[in-house]
């Protein structure tokens, strides 16, 4: 018996191999391996465009399980629309809210595809809805609540880690947003139904993130945690950053010690301290 | 803080924060209170709810296939500390991967094997002692089935009571689909689950789903036969204390959730006057 062990949802290139592999796979895998290789297969359409999977599954086992992964994807993106997309669905018709496109010819496209809680899943999805729901209303603040939704729904609806790296890096869906009115000042008043006020009008940039547990946070970033921010999308050494003379060490640090407690960027502090 | 009675059954539901004003109005429908998820910080009503309704903690705290984090167990502990429940639930899941890289985000129920059956005894011990009271564990029904499975479902969880001597919070709606779609009676499939350890019944209502092309659960009220089975469980459990209605989504209207209660209330108040 081979005791090679195969990563979770891998495929065999070679039609020929693969029946007495997989055979081989099904027995060299411990049965919690083979549970991850089950659920990479149900959320990953690639996987199940190429594999029946009938090593583990029967073969009409295998066509419910399909029905099974279609049944997930529509149930998951519902659901995070429906969470992301709430305060533009208040004031819109329901049959034109976000959460109503999952049942469209579109979705059914997309769910044929996707790859359950991936970033990549997310933006497709957060895209069509903001599609979907701009023609509605034609007044300024109304773009900017769905860009605000879109940024959100990001968090929602992405699991997908972003990978390790030794320095710090932006997690995979984290994203910064400039908006030209003020939230939470516009969304309190979405709800007030009273005319808009001038004070809801405003520059802010905005930071949405998401840590591994699932936390969600939304920040309006000030000038000197955006600079760190953009400095680490850029891929910049931040010690070129720290040595500038407007930054003391400390502060530095406590930024970013900040921006990895929020899951905005995947790792601590590193050596700030430049080569002399 | 009001607890779950012992001397009669008690009749609730999830907590469904939209629908608190109508709860609080509504005692005489709803004895208690599941939890599914912590209370919103903005939520202006949880204080009376939870001076007028027993809390049972129904969040998820982890899959028992795989141990749980410190950050989980402390978690459980805290909700629990807070809700004062007289048991916690889980459920026999396994819906992401070992690395956390992918996640069905959906019950899901671990293989039937030998190897799961150890996992899931040796972490249900620790949950159970983290957050210091009894657990019980809730039955997941399977869509399709795995060659790899070594035994039945209801040999699993038999085998798992009688090792961790936890409680059992049987899903009739999950039993009657894992009955449908084996093609079997519901009675006929719970023939060897161990009804003697059944501390909880969850109802619930199904409708068609076009994905799975046959009924799954649905925020609906349950129907007869859903009923009359959860009567009959009822009938076979000895230490039944709690039959809840599982739904809990921002689509339940207040009439639904009364017409589910009175439905519920009413089919267990015959099957108990029968009895």
């Amino acid at each position: 018996m081979r005791r090679t062990r195969t990563a979770p949802g891998q495929r065999r290139r070679q039609p020929a191999a693969q029946a007495r592999g997989d055979q081989e796979v099904q027995f060299a895998l411990s049965d919690r391996d083979l549970q991850d290789r089950i659920i990479t297969y149900l959320t990953d359409a690639n996987l199940r465009r190429f594999s029946a999977a009938n090593d583990v599954l029967g073969e009409d086992e295998g066509r419910r399980a399909q029905r099974f992964s279609r049944f997930l994807a529509r149930r998951y993106y519902r659901d995070r629309l429906q969470r992301g997309f709430h305060h533009s669905s208040a004031v819109i018709s329901q049959a034109d809210a976000a959460s109503s496109l999952v049942d469209g010819q579109e979705f059914d496209a997309i769910v044929d595809n996707c790859v359950l809680g991936s970033f990549a899943t997310a933006r497709e999805v957060g895209q069509l809805a903001v599609a979907s729901l701009l023609p509605w209303r034609q007044e300024a603040w109304w773009q900017e609540l769905l860009e605000y939704e879109f940024a959100f729904f990001l968090q929602l609806a992405t699991s997908e880690a972003t990978p390790r790296s030794r320095r710090p890096q932006a997690s995979v869906s984290t994203t910064v947003r400039s908006f030209g009115f003020r939230f939470p000042e516009l969304l309190t008043w979405l709800r007030s139904q009273k005319p808009l006020p001038n004070t809801v009008r405003g520059n802010t940039t905005i930071l949405f993130s998401r840590t591994p547990h699932g936390r969600i946070y939304v920040v309006e970033l000030d000038a000197r945690t955006e600079a760190v921010f953009r400095a680490i999308l850029r891929g910049e050494d931040l010690r070129q950053l720290a040595s500038n003379e407007d930054w003391v060490l400390d502060e530095m640090k406590q930024t970013l010690q900040t921006l990895h407690a929020i899951g905005a960027v995947t790792s601590g502090v590193p050596n700030l301290k430049h080569p002399s | 803080m009001p607890s779950i009675p012992h001397d009669r059954l008690s009749i609730g539901t999830f907590y469904n924060p939209h629908l608190a004003q109508f709860t609080l109005d509504h005692p005489e429908l709803i004895d208690h209170l599941s939890m599914a998820d912590p209370p919103a910080l903005e939520d202006e009503f949880f204080r009376k709810i939870q001076q007028q309704f027993p809390l049972l903690l129904h969040d998820y705290l982890g899959q028992l296939s795989d141990p749980l984090s410190k950050f989980a167990l402390a978690r459980a502990r805290d909700l629990q500390q807070r809700y004062q429940g007289p048991w916690v639930a889980e459920h026999f899941q396994c819906l992401h991967t070992q690395d956390h890289a992918r996640s069905l985000d959906y019950v899901f129920p671990p293989l039937y094997t030998e190897e799961f059956l150890k996992r899931f005894c040796e972490n249900a011990l620790v949950l159970r002692d983290a957050v210091g009271a009894p657990l019980v564990m809730e039955n997941i029904p399977g869509f399709f089935s795995v060659r790899r499975a070594q035994m039945t479902e209801a040999e699993f969880l038999r085998r798992f009571f009688e090792r961790t001597g936890c409680g059992f919070l049987i899903d009739v709606p999950h039993i009657w689909l894992a009955a449908y779609y084996r093609g079997i009676d519901p009675r006929q499939y719970l023939a060897d689950f161990p009804l003697d350890r059944v501390i909880e019944i969850h109802v619930a209502g199904v409708e068609h789903d076009r994905d799975l092309e046959g009924p799954w659960i649905a925020p609906t009220p349950p129907n007869d036969e859903i009923l009359q089975l959860a009567c009959w469980v009822a009938e076979r459990a000895p230490e039944l204390r709690a039959v809840t209605i599982d739904v809990f989504s921002p689509a339940v209207s207040a009439e639904q959730l009364a017409d589910s209660m009175r439905r519920t209330r009413a089919a267990f108040a015959t099957s108990t006057a029968a009895n």
